[in-house]
């Protein structure tokens, strides 16, 4: 019996599987969109409670299990971004002019290119993650979006463009500059 | 910059690991639902003879039921009289039911109930009370192995579950359920963030806020000296603005403790 089906059922320990096999990629996906662990972690439960419930339309025939999950992972970090106004305080923080010596730390690297990607529009922001740091294949990522593969593989070149542009500035010897920190 | 530096200089963005909680949230939610789902999702009889079975028993159950209305099976600690209240979008509210509840073993049970001015619904209601679990443990009995079943009885003993409303012109209740706070003293019973201390008909009371998620957000306030019985309950939503709307409201009216202590607000 499959894991979704025995969870349905009551089993406790098929649940918990599905949530050991899948949460861990979810939760990155869920922080990268909405930069907070509260909301990541609140979106991680309830994906996987949806994935229970009767009205869930989930159908393994259709797609796979991981899918449906970013698919629903995706939708519930739009819909709290757009809720608490998120994406256009990432976009605010984005726009703040810093020079790439007042960032010469990892921390504030890191802080870059999150700031960076979350300066991206919301379709290349989360192909560029999903295919970046979550390793999806493009067709995958295209049934997690509902999108036709062309569009993700353009969307996907014009985020890549659009970063190599935006961090440009602390590319230059980025490396070196942190080796001198102590 | 190519390809290869862009991969570099965007691993460098890390991700926390996930709270530790997140596992736990999970299984609690599970248990808390696992009611609502197995109820909702009534399997198909094998045979048309169990079908019959099934509809013969619950046919006896009914008339069992309406005999012999809310009688308790313990001992009863104490008795709350609460109103439940449903505020409309222009503010007007309204009763949607009386009920008199107890709290044991983390299960919030009625001893009876009334909707206002609808002699009919109350007694559909009721029958309707007390028919609803006994077929829920009658299906999941037919439908859930012995091993799931006494681990979804420990989960339930693992929370703290109320009724906070109703349903289909109160026909039928709105039950929930949270997973139970570690014990100690500046905990709310139920693990949620606590946002308030308030004293509810002299009786103590941490308000405590569940992670739920979405656009609903509800507020318990637990009395400890009840064994956490939720004195006042407030249901929200969400509007389109991100401001909160009140939509209902339990609220205790009175406590009366057996057999002779009352006390009122």
């Amino acid at each position: 019996m499959d894991l979704v089906k025995a969870a349905r059922r009551g089993r406790e320990a098929a649940l918990l599987q599905l949530f050991d096999d899948h949460h861990l990629p979810l939760f990155r996906f869920a922080y990268r969109l909405t930069g907070s662990v509260a909301d990541a972690e609140d979106i991680v439960q309830e994906c996987f409670l949806q994935l229970l419930r009767p009205e869930c339309a989930f159908d393994p025939r259709r797609t796979s299990v991981r899918t449906y999950l970013f698919g629903v992972v995706r939708n519930q970090s739009l819909k709290r971004m757009r809720n608490s106004g998120l994406a256009d305080e990432a976009c605010h923080h984005a726009k703040q002019d810093s020079s790439p010596e007042d960032e010469a730390s990892r921390a504030e690297l890191e802080d870059a290119v999150a700031r960076a990607v979350k300066q991206l529009p919301d379709t290349q922001r989360e192909v560029l993650i999903l295919a970046h740091y979550e390793r999806l294949r493009l067709a995958e990522i295209a049934r997690v979006m509902a999108l036709e593969l062309g569009a993700v593989k353009s969307r996907l070149q014009r985020a890549r463009a659009s970063l190599k542009e935006t961090l440009a500035a602390y590319m230059p010897g980025w490396e070196r500059s942190l080796e001198k920190k102590p | 910059m190519n390809d290869t530096e862009l991969d570099e200089i965007l691993d460098t963005w890390t991700v926390p690991p996930p709270p530790t909680s997140l596992r736990e949230s999970v299984r609690a939610g599970f248990a808390a639902g696992q009611h609502r789902w197995i109820g909702a999702r009534p399997p198909r009889p094998r045979k048309s003879l169990v079908a019959a079975a099934v509809f013969g028993a619950v046919a006896v159950l009914l008339v069992v039921a309406q005999a012999h209305p809310g009688s308790p099976p313990v001992r009863i600690p104490y008795t709350v009289d609460s109103e439940f209240v449903r505020y409309a979008v222009d503010g007007s509210s309204s009763i949607d039911m009386y009920a008199t509840s107890y709290e044991i073993d983390g299960a919030e049970i009625l001893t009876s109930r009334s909707i206002p001015n609808r002699p009919f619904g109350t007694a559909l209601g009721r029958t309707l009370d007390a028919a609803l679990p006994i077929w829920s443990r009658l299906m999941a009995r037919l439908t859930i192995d012995p091993e799931t079943l006494r681990r979804v009885r420990q989960a339930a003993h693992r929370s703290v579950g109320v009724v906070a409303g109703c349903n289909a012109s109160c026909l039928t209740l709105e039950h929930y359920g949270f997973a139970r706070a570690a014990a100690g003293p500046n905990t709310g019973c139920i693990d949620g963030t606590i946002v308030g201390h308030e004293t509810i008909l002299n009786y103590p009371t941490t308000a405590v806020q569940p992670r739920m998620g979405g656009n609903v957000r509800m507020t318990w306030w637990m009395a400890p000296d009840l064994g956490c019985f939720a004195l006042r309950i407030a249901t929200e939503k969400k509007r389109p603005d991100g401001t909160w709307r009140l939509v209902s409201e339990k609220r205790a009216l009175r406590v009366r403790l057996n057999p002779s202590q009352t006390r009122t607000e």
